[in-house]
């Protein structure tokens, strides 16, 4: 007899998926309607009913190193509709939770992040290293008391000094983690680069477009959330790397008046980020009997991005209202976010950033989306089934 | 009896306007010389009510015509006790469905009036034939139905005797180790109720247990059964009133699925896997090892032409429990399910989210293309599953949901001393499950007074086989009561009229013996037929069989009918008017007809109906009366036959058109044309054909030309 | 017969509430036992149900027919009596001695009414008729269908214009309309109380994804019975809603708001069958027509599988296993496109028919009136049968989705139950 895939339940796995989220996986039927309901499901093998069955199996390496699961965009509409409320939105968000602990290196930062316990080691970090930083700079920077200048408060220079290394550690790892993440979904090479870059231009314009966001019909507002933070976000690291170029080589000096261009983008950029946040987090509070409220690992990075958010405004409107303490204390927080965002992004939820793009870029490279021809593929559906028997 | 006819005629609800009432006052007065005829324009009231009544009471009459509305209609109020009452159609049959003030329609309504009259003048008040007889219950088969049959009907204050044949009592529910859920909701399994129940019966005084017992014969009838018991050699007698088959089950032969790797011992089928479960633990059957990882493969030899054709209901269930077991038995161990369909129906499908829930219990719908087993486990491979591929399992145990089949499919069990056999007729029709064709009346067997419940009946679970006892008890327990009242059981309930057999013109045929659907007629050492009131159905399909017409109900008879043929006034052939007579049963066909009136549908004039109770009862002699006296045209319209057999009394309809087919001859010994005679299937709801139909024959009639024997 | 306020009753009697097959098989077998049985059913005529539905499967045998017998056993019977247009207000008491009071309400018209139909021909009001889901209409005065038992008509209030119309009345030969009827009440004594009180069909509406009463050629089960049947709105021809057309294709949608949380979380057991059935009707009367069934599992258990045979050898009957979530509809044309997954393939399927039936499931009645507290309800509704001491019993679907031969079987059992309680006194 022809030899079929061998199936070997890994039930530790699926277990895994329960606690990130996916808690719900085994009430699943397989009646279909998640795929049908999903506005941007693909015609051929839509997802997400077989992931859940692959889900139910504990079949490890059909769920992880499968595009699919990226493609979705979390908009629940199919967890709206479930008739047994299996979750099937939150059962993918789920296997990209372990999809990012998975390819994690290093693989203990990875767990750290998905583990209450480790929280308060994680912010300890940033903490002690700026405590530090500022330390070693009290007195030398030339701060003026009843002026409220954050590069006197903590020397630029210094910052650089933690954040270059940090960034270059984060593309490191994940530079090593979307490798093996691309190799796993080709089945084991790397596809062309060549090829790669070329799908990545397709996809971009799609991605800054939120046009999967558009289509969904349940959570229309996520459109919104999801434009305002990502903008906001990008908003605020152009203009992070501005001041960087500002102040390192032009020499400028802080603080910015509020009508220069890259202040009113940052403000701007600021109140979109939050603005999205609170869409975000107001729909999974309206959704929660239907996709339920999430976990510690999808909540994390939304309050960490808030940290930062709400951080930076209050040490901006602290400054501006002259009440230093409060302000260089905001400022210290802002940094310890912003730090706890950049060391971690590759293992935490904000790693979707670059998990996400590249398996799009992939799909787009295997023509996931493009519709499928009348083959031989046709004759194995349940039609034929019903007439064999 | 001396009978005083009276003969009332509504005109209320359109008759009095369409009819012309006086030319059928005399007729009935004139022609029949009926010593009363009244009318009265609203019959069903409570004046037109106490008219009758007191012309009963003050003038003696003990024969009462209505000729008025559907007998269908107004039943309690033209109910007179000890009086006979016969009901002309004139209403939904002739002036809801005919021109009004229409010669034709008018023809129609005198000969009706004639008929009914005749009818009435034949009809005597029939008398129960009542004798001493035994309430008490045989219940065969000692597993969960027949032990709750025995309990329900115990009590209810009946005596029961419980016959099982083996040693001990429970049946395959005894092996059970644990049971489904039987209650809200329908999530826990529960601890199997049989063992309660043996002690219940056992406990109860009104029931009397014969293990490793067989019942070796059953003479009698309803009532007065005679059933002999053999148990340990030796044989006893116990009289019964009425018998419930509960014989149950036994599993599908496990060893025609070789393909499915049945013959190694890591193969085995779910009744195995149960017994297995019960010994305390699940292991390995070649070595005795633990077991980690089982798949149950289901409709293991079922749904499957060359195996079981059906399903057998339960498995997909029983797979589900017999996971669980595993899983209770080892955290870590897995079961592996492979369906076609998951039917977990109904309030079950809270059990199916709880098995799915489990961790540890994996399912898809899937095709087993093979299955390779040996001493160390078994390698079952699923093509089209939900998992998009064909997949692969390595197991350590194969349980193949097989399927149940019923203990009549191959035996009669109860061995009756019928002339028409020993066990239940006609079996193949439901697999061997000793059923009914009735979705409205499925307790009902071609031997009265015997019902089948559980397992033997339909593939059921435990919870549905107590209900199902339940039932069937009661119809055990109705049957004896309604036989002590000397009355007939489904479909004439309550009707305590009974056959009469003038025997000294009878020819030993044995048609009627044959015939009865019912197995009512033994034969006696003479060769006579041996008529039992008890078994009897009250179809009269033995009258219609009878060649010398020796039969005979006091108020449905073969004279009867032919009088009201022949009553019926037939135009000489110049007059250009023929006539259909419609032979119409009144269970479907006449109330199809009624209610072709109630929506006012016409159709010609020219026809006659009778109802009969059954169109099994025709008996040949009418046809040849009625194309003697000159009518055109008989149209039979009886219940549909075949396997999806409508007519109640099983036979009926199929035995008209065998004995219509056989009239061809006669009919060309007359030098008549077949085409005279129709026969054909009318569901009750196909009121709608009706004009059609009468309309199509009559013009084929036309066609054939007038009957040449008018006027002779 | 039936108004008569006092009651011989006496404590070997048994009431049942509800007067479809269920409870018609209850009392009927009870009664001919020996027993008094008392049918108390709201509706003005008995039938429940079934009287609804075209065929049975899997014989396709008219319900009809059981019911003319069943009518008949009950005409026989001195010990049954019944009331229509009648429900239980109140019950007090215990096992084998319960005082329940029964209100009748009016049905306008008095048991001197001949069924003549003069009083329709003048009565100028129509309504909705909601024996055929209302897809026709009937008069203000009507007679509920051509077997109705009593054969009896009756006035929908709602739609009557009331006394200063009464042309009815002045039509009636027989003084049988009484526009000023009210509602009455009476006491029973009884020994134990079936049960019987049935389901409604689940608002369809509720399943916003499926198009229901947006689009026009989306129907349910029941519908599509009434469509089929010979006195339904169309005689029995299945037409398309939207024009009255013929059919080329159509599809049935199975577990359309059943085993689903979100409405009914149960399977409702029979649905997949009826959707077999039908798929028997369109064939009958379209012999070329596309059929296209979606389902989650094909539910034909026991020896209905020979029914699923049937139709599945029937090469223009196509089986999906997914389910579908989505219908869009063409505006011009009326056609229906559904959309599911097939999940063994793992390919979208979308497929444009000119009909869509939902295969909607049942609500037990149950879960809409005040039951008695001695009786339990589950969280859908169903009664919670197995009292122990108790001398109520639940029968059919108001107890779970069964089929009609599990009613009637379980009812037949509930007659033994009950004449037990008043046995065991």
């Amino acid at each position: 007899m022809a030899k079929g895939y061998v199936v070997e339940p890994d039930v530790g796995f699926v277990r895994e998926l329960q606690e990130l989220g996916g808690d719900t996986l085994k009430k699943c039927y397989q009646c279909a309607t998640c795929s049908v309901v999903c506005p941007i499901s693909p015609e051929n093998k839509p997802f997400p009913r077989k992931e859940m069955i692959w889900a139910q199996w504990g079949l490890k390496d059909k769920l992880i190193c499968n595009p699919d699961i990226w493609l979705c965009h979390n908009c629940n509409d199919c967890s709206a509709y479930c008739p047994r409320g299996a979750k099937p939105g939150e059962v993918l968000a789920a296997a990209r939770n372990y999809s990012f602990q998975y390819y994690a290196w290093p693989k203990f930062l990875g767990k750290a992040l998905a583990n209450k316990k480790s929280l308060p080691w994680l912010f300890a970090v940033p903490a002690a290293i700026f405590l530090f930083l500022i330390f070693l700079g009290y007195g030398k920077t030339g701060a003026e008391p009843g002026k409220i200048v954050f590069s006197k408060f903590l020397p630029v220079l210094y910052i650089d000094a933690v954040f270059i290394p940090t960034a270059l550690f984060a593309i490191i790892a994940f530079a090593l983690g979307l490798k093996r993440f691309l190799t796993d979904m080709n089945g084991g090479t790397m596809p062309p680069v060549g090829a790669m870059v070329k799908s990545l231009k397709n996809v971009l314009p799609v991605i800054l477009r939120h046009d999967k966001f558009k289509e969904c019909t349940e959570n229309k507002n996520r459109y919104w959330g999801h434009l305002g933070i990502l903008y906001g976000f990008l908003g605020l690291l152009i203009v992070t790397g501005l001041v960087f170029v500002m102040m390192d080589v032009f020499h400028m000096e802080d603080p910015f008046s509020l009508i220069n261009p890259v202040k009113i983008l940052a403000n701007l950029s600021a109140l979109a980020l939050i603005g999205g946040l609170v869409v975000v987090l107001y729909n999974r509070w309206k959704t929660r009997e239907t996709s339920g409220l999430g976990t510690y690992y999808d909540w994390l990075f939304l309050l960490v991005l808030l940290g930062v958010a709400l951080t930076g405004i209050f040490a901006e409107l602290m400054r501006l209202a002259g009440i230093g303490a409060l302000a260089y204390l905001c400022y210290y927080l802002h940094l310890i976010c912003v730090f706890f965002l950049f060391a971690y992004a590759p293992f935490s939820k904000f790693a979707h950033l670059a998990y996400r793009t590249t398996a799009m870029a992939y799909a787009d490279y295997i023509g996931r989306e493009l519709p499928v021809e009348e083959s031989e593929v046709e004759e194995k559906s349940s039609e034929e089934e019903s007439s064999k028997e | 009896m001396e009978k005083k006819i009276g003969v009332y005629i509504c005109t209320g609800c359109g008759i009095g306007e369409s009819l012309d009432i006086d030319k059928l006052s005399e007729i009935a007065t004139g022609e029949y010389n009926v010593p009363l005829c009244k009318t009265h324009p609203f019959l069903c009231g409570k004046e037109g009510i106490q008219v009758i009544k007191d012309d009963i009471e003050k003038e003696g009459v003990n024969a009462v015509v209505i000729m008025g509305c559907s007998p269908r209609v107004n039943y309690d109020v033209f109910k007179f006790p000890n009086v006979v009452v016969e009901r002309g159609n004139i209403r939904e049959q002739v002036v809801w469905s005919h021109p009004a003030n229409d010669e034709d329609t008018q023809m129609m309504a005198e000969d009706y009036t004639r008929m009914t009259i005749v009818k009435t003048e034949k009809c005597e008040l029939p008398e129960p034939h009542k004798e001493d007889i035994s309430k008490d219950i045989l219940v065969i088969g000692g597993g969960i139905s027949g032990i709750t049959a025995a309990l329900e009907a115990a009590n209810a204050g009946y005596k029961v005797v419980l016959v099982e044949k083996e040693k001990e009592l429970g049946g395959f529910a005894a092996k059970c180790f644990k049971q489904l859920p039987t209650k809200d909701p329908y999530q826990e399994l529960e601890e199997p109720i049989i063992a309660t129940k043996i002690n219940e019966v056992k406990a109860n005084d009104n029931v009397k247990i014969y293990t490793g017992a067989t019942v070796e014969k059953i003479e009698g009838a309803p009532g007065l059964f005679d059933v002999t018991i053999k148990s340990n050699g030796s044989s006893s007698t116990e009289k019964i009133g009425a018998i419930v088959l509960a014989t149950g089950w036994k599993p599908y032969d496990a060893s025609k699925l070789e393909k499915l790797g049945y013959g190694s011992p890591n193969v085995i089928t779910n009744v195995e896997m149960e017994e297995l479960a019960a010994k305390g633990k699940i292991v390995r059957p070649s070595d005795g090892k633990e077991v980690k990882s089982i798949a149950f493969i289901q409709c293991a030899g079922q749904r499957d032409e060359e195996h079981l054709p059906y399903c057998s209901g339960v498995c997909c269930l029983v797979s589900l429990k017999q996971a669980k077991y595993l899983r209770a038995q080892d955290p870590d161990a897995k079961a592996f399910i492979f369906y076609k369909d998951m039917r977990t129906l109904g309030l079950y499908e809270n059990f199916y989210k709880t098995c799915q829930d489990d961790e540890g219990i994996f399912l898809t719908k899937g095709e087993v293309v093979s299955v390779n087993a040996d001493e160390g486990g078994a390698t079952v491979v699923v093509e089209d599953t939900l998992i998009g591929e064909k997949i692969e399992v390595n197991v350590d145990l194969v349980v193949l949901a097989t399927g149940m089949v019923p203990s009549t499919k191959d035996e009669a069990i109860l061995n009756l001393e019928y002339r028409q056999g020993p066990g239940l007729p006609e079996l193949e029709l439901f697999y061997g499950y000793a059923d009914s064709n009735f979705i409205c009346f499925p307790y009902e067997t071609r031997r009265t007074g015997i019902y089948a419940a559980g397992a033997v009946r339909q593939p059921l679970n435990i919870a549905a086989c107590m209900e199902d006892a339940t039932g069937a008890a009661l119809k055990a327990i109705q049957c004896v009561e309604m036989t002590s009242r000397g009355e007939a059981v489904h479909p004439r309930a309550g009707d305590i009229s009974f056959a009469d057999f003038f025997m000294q013109r009878c020819t030993q045929c044995k048609r009627c013996t044959e015939e009865c659907p019912f197995g009512a007629i033994n034969e006696d050492e003479q060769a006579n037929p041996l008529y039992n009131p008890t078994r009897c159905r009250r179809c009269a399909v033995c009258m219609g069989a009878c060649p010398e017409r020796i039969i005979s109900f006091k108020n449905y008879s073969v004279d009867m009918i032919g009088s009201m043929i022949k009553a019926i006034e037939v135009p000489d052939e110049y007059e250009e008017k023929p006539r259909i007579l419609v032979l119409a049963c009144e269970n479907d066909a006449y109330p199809a007809i009624d209610m072709a009136g109630i929506n006012r549908m016409e159709y010609s004039a020219y026809v006659r109906v009778i109802p009969l109770r059954c169109l099994g009862s025709t008996n040949i002699i009418w046809i040849a009366d009625a194309l003697s006296k000159g009518i055109d045209g008989i149209l039979l319209l009886g219940c549909k036959y075949g396997d999806d057999y409508q007519c109640h009394f099983i036979k009926g309809s199929e035995l008209a058109n065998y004995r219509m087919e056989k009239v061809q001859e006669t009919l060309d010994r007359l030098v008549l044309e077949s085409e005279r005679v129709r026969l054909l299937e009318i569901a009750i709801t196909d009121y709608d054909k009706i004009p059609g139909i009468i309309n199509e024959f009559l013009e084929k009639i036309e066609e054939l030309g007038p009957n040449p024997y008018k006027g002779f | 017969m039936a108004e008569e306020k006092k009651m011989p009753s006496g404590t070997n009697s048994v009431l049942v509430v509800g007067g479809g097959m269920s409870g018609l098989s209850a009392a009927v077998e009870a009664a001919e036992v020996g027993y008094e049985v008392f049918i108390v059913e709201k509706n003005p005529y008995l039938g429940g149900r079934v009287a609804q539905m075209n065929k049975y499967f899997p014989k396709l045998c008219p319900p009809y027919c059981g019911l003319e017998i069943n009518f008949r056993r009950i005409k026989d019977n001195n010990r049954i009596r019944f009331f229509t247009c009648a429900e239980v207000e109140n019950v007090s008491g215990q096992r084998g001695d319960y005082d329940v009071t029964i209100r009748l309400n009016p049905r306008y018209v008095n048991e001197n009414c001949t069924s003549c139909g003069e009083c329709v021909k003048v009565c100028p009001v129509e309504r909705d008729n909601d024996f055929n889901f209302g897809m026709d209409k009937s008069k203000a005065i009507y007679l509920p269908h051509e077997l109705s038992f009593p054969m009896r008509y009756a006035i929908d209030m709602d739609a009557c214009l009331g006394e200063e119309c009464g042309k009815c009345v002045a039509a009636c030969k027989y003084d049988a309309i009484e526009l000023g009827m009210t509602s009455s009440t009476f006491n029973l004594k009884v020994a134990s109380i079936i049960w019987a009180t049935g389901w409604e069909p689940y608002d369809a509406s509720k399943i916003d994804n499926l198009g229901f009463g947006q689009y026009p050629n989306i129907m349910t089960n029941m519908m599509m019975e009434r469509l089929a049947s010979v006195n339904g709105p169309t005689q029995g021809k299945i037409l398309r809603p939207s024009d009255q057309k013929e059919i080329n294709s159509i599809a049935f949608v199975q577990c359309a708001g059943s085993r689903d949380e979100n409405h009914l979380p149960y399977c409702s057991y029979i649905c997949c069958m009826a959707s077999l059935k039908q798929a028997t009707y369109v064939r009958e009367q379209y012999p070329d027509a596309n059929i296209y069934i979606f389902y989650i599992d094909l539910r034909a258990p026991g020896r209905y599988e020979k029914f699923l045979k049937n139709v599945e050898a029937d090469d223009k009957v196509t089986f999906i296993k997914g389910k579908v979530a989505k219908v869009t509809e063409d505006p011009e044309t009326g056609n229906i496109t559904v959309e599911a997954e097939d999940a063994v393939s793992g390919r979208k399927i979308q497929k444009t028919v000119e009909m869509v039936v939902l295969a909607t499931g049942m609500v037990p009645s149950a879960a809409n009136i005040t039951l008695p507290e001695e009786l339990k309800v589950d969280e859908n509704g169903f009664i919670v049968d197995g009292l122990k001491d108790g001398g109520m019993f639940a029968v059919g679907c108001a107890k779970k989705p069964v089929d009609v031969v599990s009613c009637v079987e379980d009812s037949t059992g509930a007659a033994l139950k009950a004449i037990q309680t008043m046995v065991r006194r």
